[in-house]
């Protein structure tokens, strides 16, 4: 793997609550180009609400994102940067895909180049014709995949992509993934896959009750376990290394 | 385009497609067909079809409108993840319902009309559009006001209730109860505080039927006269299209998802 270099997503100090409930307590990531972060945690842990912070669908109560250079409160320019997948891909049932896509082009006209790639190899053409609501889950999440690269973003923010696919779509995503971190995008991925995180990532944070517990390279973490598994090396981590 | 229309557009072509909307149109024009088959003259006709309309027009825009903004959600999701402003997405997405709802309400209006040419096609037209607008202004701000689907359909239900039903049952109350007071003031405040009140009045300003405008009509057309009362009427309906809307935007600009 190539070695990452620039910081082009900062995130300083964010923090969100719901009500009493405090989903983000002072959150701090850097993620450079060409680089992959995989970002677990177990269900409620704050994974999701930081992904939306960044993409702007959350509002954070404290903190400050910065996207190559943009700062994320002000306006909507560094969204044109930002590829971002849902953990749902659950869009209209009554528009075909051709026309989600055509829709998403005709919106976003700062886009000139369009990365067709993941589209063509996930053969989305074959069922473009086809209404969303008569797509398998398999097919949704495809054509969730292909638009968060649709558009050539620079940072790409994945949650969950590889959930629920058949096994040859997998091995697409992965292989456009490390193809595209190759190329200088970064990547920050949240997944509950072991696997997923040890084939693809640089580096691992594990969130756990709104706060970073760990933020290593995966190097680092796979050296403490014995058995070459990651989730007992994280639970060796969390267990010795990290205040709780 | 501008990128409101383009969401406007999508809005529209979804709304158009959806079974339940369909259903609807198709469940409306049984009505009108039986309505208009069975009435002995025009205005009866028109009458008895805006009765209808104002039971019915209310309740469907309220659930159609706010069933669709909470099944969008991933949908919302995705578009403003892209470089779009959350208010382009907010018109943008009632415009293309709202027309869309209005297109589908007036359709078997006109084709009845094409038919048997019984029924003020123009008043009935207008009518189901201002009270689709209007009701699918509530439900859009009920549904950006609150997250929980379930919530927000029951304050729809809630709205159409006291729409349709309670607030009628209020007037009575208050005239037992102040019959012996002036009450001309009280009942044009209470005029504006229902659009259905407001819209029928206006319908049977339009008609020859004092009879059946109800006390708050009767009155507000002895204070106005036919034309200021519908001047007023209009404004009344414009604030409960205009205010709704105006509220939500400011609630959807900061919401999270």
């Amino acid at each position: 793997m190539n070695q990452p270099s620039l910081p082009v997503l900062k995130v300083a100090g964010l923090t969100k609550r719901y009500g009493k409930y405090e989903a983000l307590r002072g959150v701090d990531l850097e993620i450079n180009a060409g680089e992959i972060v995989a970002l677990m945690g177990p269900n409620g842990s704050g994974k999701s609400t930081l992904i939306k912070s960044i993409v702007g669908l959350v509002y954070p109560d404290r903190g400050s994102i910065q996207i190559a250079g943009h700062n994320a409160r002000n306006g909507t320019v560094y969204r044109r940067v930002l590829g971002y997948m849902p953990q749902v891909a659950r869009y209209p049932e009554t528009l075909t895909v051709g026309e989600l896509f055509r829709l998403l082009t005709e919106l976003r006209r700062d886009c000139t180049e369009y990365d067709r790639e993941l589209y063509d190899e996930l053969r989305i053409e074959s069922f473009e014709h086809k209404q969303l609501g008569m797509l398998s889950g398999g097919q949704r999440q495809r054509v969730s995949a292909a638009l968060a690269f649709y558009f050539a973003p620079s940072v790409l923010l994945l949650d969950e992509p590889t959930a629920g696919l058949d096994p040859v779509s997998t091995e697409t995503i992965k292989a456009k993934i490390r193809a595209e971190q190759q190329r200088g995008k970064a990547f920050l991925i949240t997944t509950h896959s072991p696997q997923d995180a040890m084939e693809l990532a640089h580096r691992l944070v594990y969130v756990y009750e709104g706060k970073i517990r760990i933020d290593a390279p995966l190097e680092a973490i796979m050296a403490v376990s014995a058995s070459g598994s990651l989730m007992p090396a994280i639970a060796w981590y969390l267990q010795t290394q990290v205040e709780r | 385009m501008t990128t409101a229309l383009l969401l406007a557009r999508a809005a529209f072509m979804q709304t158009l497609r959806s079974r339940s909307v369909i259903g609807y149109s198709l469940a409306w024009a049984g009505l009108i067909a039986a309505t208009t088959l069975f009435s002995g003259d025009a205005m009866n006709a028109t009458l008895t079809i805006v009765s209808f309309q104002l039971l019915i027009v209310p309740l469907v825009t309220l659930m159609l409108v706010s069933l669709q903004h909470y099944n969008n959600r991933e949908f919302t999701e995705l578009l403003l993840a892209q470089p779009i402003r959350r208010s382009a997405y907010y018109w943008g997405q009632w415009f293309g319902v709202s027309v869309a709802l209005s297109f589908m309400h007036a359709i078997p209006i006109v084709g009845g009309y094409a038919i048997w040419q019984k029924y003020n096609v123009l008043l009935l037209c207008s009518s189901g559009i201002v009270l689709t607008l209007t009701f699918s202004s509530l439900a859009y701000r009920i549904a950006v006001g609150q997250p929980d689907k379930a919530r927000g359909i029951g304050i729809a239900l809630l709205v159409w209730l006291y729409c349709a039903m309670i607030y009628d049952a209020v007037i009575v109350v208050v005239m037992a109860l102040l019959q012996d007071y002036p009450l001309e003031n009280i009942l044009l405040v209470l005029l504006a505080l229902n659009p259905i009140d407001a819209i029928r009045v206006a319908v049977l300003l339009q008609t020859d039927t004092a009879a059946l405008m109800g006390v708050t009509g009767a009155y507000l057309r002895a204070f106005f006269g036919t034309d200021k009362s519908l001047f007023a009427i209009a404004a009344v309906v414009t604030v409960w299209i205009g205010y709704p809307l105006v509220r939500g935007q400011r609630i959807f600009r900061i919401r999270d998802f």
